[in-house]
């Protein structure tokens, strides 16, 4: 089946290839405003040359005439084989669903490995709406909370053929686990997957994954209760893939799975490709439009943007530099959108630390940060916020009034300043921490300076990227405070808490960065996420933003925009879905 | 070439059968090196740049508080954050972070950066950082690197065997992927040696890892010198005198050093701001928010086109505080040429 896509894919090339010469032979002289001067001659007798020579010529003019009709096009608007290629700005984490935990990469696993529940392919609120996937409907789940069952859709089929079984699941997992994937902590819950870590035999059995080929029924039993399970069976990480892929990272040679697309070549560092499986066919996930996407590594971000522009890349994953947008926003509007992700921006206060073990001095961090400043040292892709939760994220309510200000209004200085007085914190020496990404930089050399303007000694402290995280996660490094951001797993409300909940606070790898322990906040994050109804709770969570941002436990200010910016050719009206949890969908692409 | 010295007197030598032959003391004022070091324009012209960047930069705090009213590391990001030019008022930063252009006022005289910082007031604190940096590296270059070549090329043996082996170590590298491997690392964690405890975003961490790299650039001349010398007669001399190792590379080599030591500084000094700029452009020089001209180089990068002022005005300053070095020091060295020559060497 692979090799059949891909000489049709070859013969595209070379027919649109041949194209391309005869339109440019083909096209007048664009300032040819006389029409062309025809000389008639008498016909010359017929010889079985010349027959054989009209012969060709008539073939071969039948043959280039659609092609000749269609001038002007890189590819045909509908019938033929159409493919892209989208510029990513680096090789992402990894190409192998037990892996991966980068959003360029989701962007196209997503769509490779469907797991038994997903998302729906629509924007806004009703993207966050989880639907079958592999499985035939959503888990029936114990009156307990513990017990998730699941029937798996009748004959479905990997990209390559292999019966889909119900035991793929728990392999799925069990690679997940045994791999050390990032994504091991959101499957501990499972019963027995913690002894499976520790035994470090993939082949060992998940006591709490019961399957069975025959009629397809899966049986997940949890430790606990946890209302956040039926979105992580979505996420990536349970996608499906065959019984005997091995326990390795496969982003070489990335297994099938069951998608709209099906990942056939992968050169880390240079490109992988997405080309349609032709053979996939589930209810409510649509499948793709374009024939083939190629994904290719375009390390220099501006280089991509002008490759954009003149048409050599038709889609570009991260924003085009700060240099370049506005150009993009002005000249290329109808083919450039920016979009809100479900993600916050915010300044970690470590409570444990002077000064801000003092909630005045982190309420005066409240006050003075202008989020219209930071918002312009993003390059404006950044909307301001008061709350901690996102827009678009269940359990979202808006704070108004901000108890510390308009987020879209000047800060309250003064104010700042009388309660860093009032802590007897003026001239305490602080740290900023922040990464040496651009926007990361800027923003913690001016929190640094705000700090500076409010009576503290503060001193920007920028390492690597690479290692940031790491660093300010570590207890032994003690940070004050300093940048900090989160992006969605998957859209509910107790996902965004992990980095505040003070159970969850650990020596090593810490995410909770400003050790934010409010009793009252572990229990009703505690409390809400066993409720598998999260529209029953809703409000509670909302209640919960509310009194972090009230306590000030941190200091949120944005929600990170990001943007689609596609090539002239691409169908950009009809054809840019956004995700709230994906971002752009490569099923909603097509060409003009 | 050089002008060979010594410092005993020819009576004082014991006499001896064989002569000692000893190069006669040169006259105190060295007449023929200086009339052409004045007589060049270039060199004049050089030296009164340097002056007057040196002279700016060290006015660097008369500036930002009489005239900008402001401080290198201070933004100005904010909406509320305006500068009144042509009588127009105007943002600092575009709504989309497009920073102000100059002015030629006394505020933002040469336009912010992407923080709304006063390029101006930048540029003459980075300034004061890079030469600074750049001037101390290579004097401290000179420091390590000439007596390790005195005592490499002199003792020679096993300790030459050492400190050439230790050279070509750090020769090896090349000098920017050393530096920024120094850097990054010192960094972070800073440098404790013994009592010597220097902070991660100390700006003494570029110039030692500056000073560091290039040691082998000024040690190898000098010991490839050394043992030159070290053959000469007014040596043999010294040593037929009873002075010993250290008298010797001190009171006899060590002068004779000065001509080199003189014309490889300047060079050095030159490189070093340069390498101050590419460690500090790539995260591992002088750390934010202090300025340097490096870092106003990174910071402006991203608005290469819309503003292009942020790169161009530490670009240019670069260029001209090298070109300055470099062309004095080839005055400088052409100089104590023309004085050897007149020495007769």
């Amino acid at each position: 089946m692979r090799a059949v896509v891909r000489a049709t894919y070859y013969i595209a090339l070379r027919v649109s290839f041949r194209r391309s010469k005869l339109c440019k032979a083909a096209r007048p002289p664009a300032n040819s405003a006389q029409p062309p001067i025809v000389i008639s001659r008498p016909e010359p007798p017929l010889t079985m040359r010349t027959k054989t020579i009209k012969a060709l010529a008539v073939s071969l003019a039948l043959a280039v005439a659609p092609a000749l009709a269609a001038c002007g096009e890189r590819e045909p608007t509908s019938g033929g084989p159409a493919s892209i290629t989208i510029g990513l700005s680096a090789q992402p984490d990894a190409l192998d669903p037990a892996l991966s935990y980068a959003p360029e990469a989701w962007e196209s696993l997503w769509l490779v490995y469907t797991p038994l529940l997903t998302y729906r392919h629509a924007e806004g609120e009703a993207g966050t709406e989880l639907i079958p996937g592999l499985a035939e409907d959503l888990p029936t789940i114990s009156d307990d909370g513990k017990t998730y069952t699941l029937r798996l859709r009748e004959g479905l089929e990997y990209s390559d053929g292999t019966p889909v079984k119900a035991s793929d699941f728990e392999h799925a997992i069990q690679r997940v686990l045994n791999l050390e994937s990032p994504g091991t902590p959101f499957f501990t819950g499972i019963v027995g997957a913690e002894d499976y870590v520790e035994r470090g035999k993939p082949k060992a059995d998940i006591e709490g994954i019961e399957t069975d080929d025959d009629t397809g029924e899966i049986t997940i039993t949890l430790t606990k209760p946890d209302g956040t399970f039926s979105n992580v069976l979505a996420m990536n990480f349970a996608g499906l893939v065959p019984g005997d892929t091995p326990f390795e990272d496969l982003t070489k040679t990335p297994p099938p799975g069951v998608g709209p697309y099906e990942l056939t070549d992968s050169e880390p560092n240079r490109e992988f490709v997405l080309e349609r499986n032709d053979s996939f066919d589930l209810p409510g996930i649509p499948r793709g439009q374009i024939d083939r996407i190629t994904a290719t590594i375009v390390k220099d971000p501006r280089r991509a943007t002008e490759d954009v522009i003149s048409g050599r890349l038709d889609y570009i994953v991260d924003p085009p530099v700060p240099d370049q947008l506005a150009e993009v926003r002005e000249r290329y509007g109808d083919r450039f959108k920016e979009f809100t992700t479900i993600s916050t921006y915010y300044f970690f206060l470590n409570s444990r630390i002077e000064p801000f073990d003092d909630p005045k001095v982190r309420e005066a961090v409240n006050y003075a940060i202008d989020k219209r400043a930071i918002a312009r040292l993003f390059g404006g892709l950044m909307a301001p916020t008061c709350n901690f939760f996102p827009p678009g994220l269940p359990g979202y309510q808006r704070l108004d009034p901000c108890p510390w200000g308009d987020p879209n209004a000047a800060p309250d200085q003064e104010r700042a300043r009388e309660l860093i007085r009032e802590a007897g914190a003026e001239g305490a020496e602080v740290t900023v921490w922040g990464n040496n990404e651009p926007e990361p930089e800027r923003v913690t050399e001016y929190y640094a300076d705000v700090l500076n303007q409010i009576g503290l000694d503060a001193k920007p402290k920028v390492i690597d990227s690479s290692v940031y995280f790491q660093t300010v996660g570590n207890e032994r490094t003690e940070a004050q405070t300093g940048f900090a951001n989160f992006f969605q797993d998957f859209p509910h409300p107790a996902n965004f808490m992990t980095v505040v909940d003070g159970d969850a606070i650990q020596p090593t790898n810490n995410s909770n960065f400003g050790n934010v322990d409010d009793p009252e906040i572990n229990a009703g994050i505690d409390r809400l996420s066993k409720e598998p109804d999260l529209r029953a709770v809703k409000d509670q969570w909302a209640q919960l933003d509310r009194q972090l941002v009230e306590d000030a436990w941190l200091a949120p200010y944005g929600n990170r925009m990001l943007t689609t910016f596609m090539s002239e050719r691409m169908d950009f009206d009809r054809c840019s879905l956004v995700h709230p949890l994906y971002q752009n969908d490569y099923t909603s692409f097509c060409l003009k | 070439m050089t002008a060979w010295t010594s410092s005993a007197p020819p009576e004082a030598l014991p006499s001896t059968p064989q002569e000692v032959r000893v190069d006669p003391v040169p006259p105190p004022v060295p007449p023929v090196g200086v009339r052409r070091l004045l007589r060049s324009r270039l060199v004049i012209a050089s030296a009164v740049a340097l002056g007057l960047l040196v002279a700016a930069c060290i006015a660097a705090p008369l500036w930002a508080a009489a005239v900008a009213g402001t401080s290198p590391e201070r933004t100005n990001a904010s909406p509320d954050d305006t500068v009144v030019v042509d009588g127009e008022e105007r943002s600092v930063l575009a709504d989309d972070g497009r920073p102000i252009g100059p002015t030629w006022g006394r505020r933002f005289f040469l336009g912010a950066d992407d923080e709304g910082r006063d390029v101006m007031v930048r540029l003459l604190y980075g300034g004061r950082a890079s030469l600074a940096i750049g001037i101390g590296a290579a004097l401290l270059t000179a420091l390590l690197a000439v007596p390790l070549g005195l005592v490499a090329g002199y003792l020679r043996g096993p300790i030459d065997a050492v400190v050439t082996w230790a050279l070509d170590v750090i020769w090896a590298f090349p000098v920017v992927l050393l530096g920024v491997a120094l850097g990054v690392a010192l960094a972070l964690g800073g440098l404790k040696i013994g009592p010597i405890e220097i902070a991660g975003g100390s700006r003494l961490i570029p110039l030692l890892v500056i000073a560091v790299v290039y040691i082998p650039y000024m040690a190898r001349p000098i010991r490839a010198q050394v043992r030159s010398l070290a053959e000469r007669e007014f040596v043999e001399a010294a040593r037929a005198q009873g002075a010993g190792p250290v008298r010797i590379m001190v009171a006899e080599l060590l002068p004779n050093l000065t001509s080199t030591i003189v014309a490889l500084v300047p060079l050095l000094m030159a490189n070093a701001i340069l390498l101050e700029a590419a460690l500090s452009f790539l995260g591992a020089g002088v750390q934010p928010p202090d300025p340097s001209l490096g870092t106003m180089l990174r910071d402006g990068i991203e608005r290469l086109t819309t503003a292009p002022h942020a790169t161009l005005v530490p670009g240019l300053a670069l260029v001209a505080a090298v070109l300055s070095i470099n062309l004095l020091g080839d005055g400088v060295r052409e100089a104590l040429e023309g004085d050897a020559v007149a020495d007769g060497s």
